[in-house]
């Protein structure tokens, strides 16, 4: 008799259990320090697709004018798409040597180096700026690059009113060795050797507000991480995101005296709207 | 008798365990459809009547077509960030939103993602984006005309895009 009262005592806390877990289920809910994010994309290979979509989000050559470090100046306009154009999703830039120099860059710093090249470049009309509104940002694409001497093709972003800001997120000097750089008022370097760099791998940078002051600079080659920078004194100071292929200088003379193609697409800016 | 009817009883505990043990492995479970139209729906009940994002009024705009691509890719982001216990756009191992909408196979446009945590029901969720600028008017985007949702624990996210 007992043992019959302590098996039915045994199943009604069984049941007590079951019914207990159940009405888990239905309790109202309570928040538990709900928390919300937002991602926004800015740019997206769309803006390759035509003329009409590329001018909405581009302008050609460099916020700064046609001439920078090395010695091609670039040319472009809407009428003319010599040096840089667009067809279904691809950007093209080529780089073509001249029959003679036509003078010296005009660009502050570099006004020693002689015009040998006419290339192309291109820059956002969307700036990067990194603050708490925007404490986080992705910028990629896809890149098939040349390689050999006096080639200098790059994708990075520089600050608007101040150098430093730069961050590099894709730069080859003349060689298939990707340099991913920082500069905050010191250079950190990333040096990675890309087989086969002719076709297109993709190169990212995901920016990420870590301070007050500071980003975090995580680089990626094909979707593989391979380095961390940080990027000091950035918050808040607005970055151009430039395409462009700059020849000799850094990446060495002489350069190719035939046409040098360097070709992107899958560009994308996106990033984190926190309100 | 006794012993026969205490028998029964076991049995139905034990079955009543099972089924119990089998509910509580929700991570493995698909959404359910209503689940996601829940949330999909109450963004359209919005985007129908239009609705204000802080302080700007917001008007009515196309209803959002369910797109299992991004379905997919919205599932695969809640389960990833309830299973390694992050909450952010990016996965621990570089992912952004846009490649999980490619990788997922969506052939459209991506165009954003609105995630919460800490919510239980979809009500709540869509409450909190609303009375969020940016979420607000994520969900009231005219540019985005599809979309697909993805729940794991209290992790939401939903994924817009455009084909």
């Amino acid at each position: 008799m007992k043992n019959d009262k302590m098996k039915w005592g045994m199943l009604a806390a069984c049941l007590f259990v079951v019914l207990l877990s159940c009405k888990k289920e239905k309790e109202d809910p309570k928040l538990d320090n709900g928390k919300v994010k937002a991602w926004e994309t800015l740019i997206d290979g769309n803006s390759l697709a035509n003329y009409t979509s590329f001018e909405a989000q581009w302008n050609y050559n460099y916020p700064w004018g046609t001439d920078h470090n090395g010695s091609a100046r670039m040319v472009g306009s809407t009428s003319n798409h010599n040096q840089i154009s667009v067809n279904g999703g691809v950007l093209t830039i080529k780089a073509t040597r001249l029959a003679s120099s036509p003078g010296n860059s005009t660009s502050n710093g570099f006004t020693n180096v002689p015009i040998w090249y006419s290339s192309g470049t291109c820059y956002a009309k969307q700036q990067v700026i990194i603050n708490d509104q925007f404490p986080s940002y992705t910028i990629s694409g896809d890149f098939a690059v040349p390689t050999v001497k006096g080639t200098w093709p790059a994708f990075w972003i520089t600050g608007v009113n101040s150098w430093p800001p730069e961050s590099d997120i894709m730069e080859f000097k003349g060689s298939n060795t990707n340099w991913q750089n920082t500069y905050d008022g010191s250079w950190e370097n990333k040096l990675t050797a890309v087989s086969n760099a002719g076709a297109y791998h993709n190169y990212k940078c995901w920016y990420n507000k870590v301070s007050a002051t500071d980003v975090d600079c995580h680089y990626y080659i094909d979707n593989v991480w391979v380095a961390q920078h940080k990027m000091s004194n950035s918050v808040n100071k607005p970055m151009w995101l430039i395409i462009n292929m700059q020849m000799e200088g850094d990446s060495g003379t002489p350069g190719p005296s035939g046409d040098t193609f360097y070709t992107g697409k899958n560009i994308y800016m996106g990033r984190e709207r926190a309100f | 008798m006794k012993n026969y009817l205490v028998k029964i009883c076991l049995i139905f505990c034990g079955l009543m365990t099972c089924l119990l043990l089998a509910n509580c492995k929700k991570d493995d479970v698909p959404i359910p459809e209503n689940k996601a139209n829940s949330v999909i729906d109450g963004i359209n009940l919005l985007r129908q009547s239009g609705c204000n994002c802080g302080t700007e009024s917001m008007p009515p705009v196309p209803l959002l077509k369910l797109n299992t691509f991004l379905q997919d890719a919205a599932q695969t982001h809640a389960r990833d960030m309830a299973q390694k216990n992050y909450f952010d756009h990016f996965s621990p191992e570089g992912t952004s939103p846009n490649e999980r909408a490619a990788a997922a196979g969506y052939p459209g446009i991506f165009i954003s993602e609105n995630l919460a945590k800490g919510y239980n029901n979809a009500d709540q969720v869509l409450t909190a984006w609303k009375n969020s600028v940016s979420h607000c008017k994520a969900m009231m985007d005219a540019k985005n005309r599809e979309a697909g949702m993805g729940t794991a624990q209290n992790y939401w996210v939903v994924t817009f895009g455009a084909p």
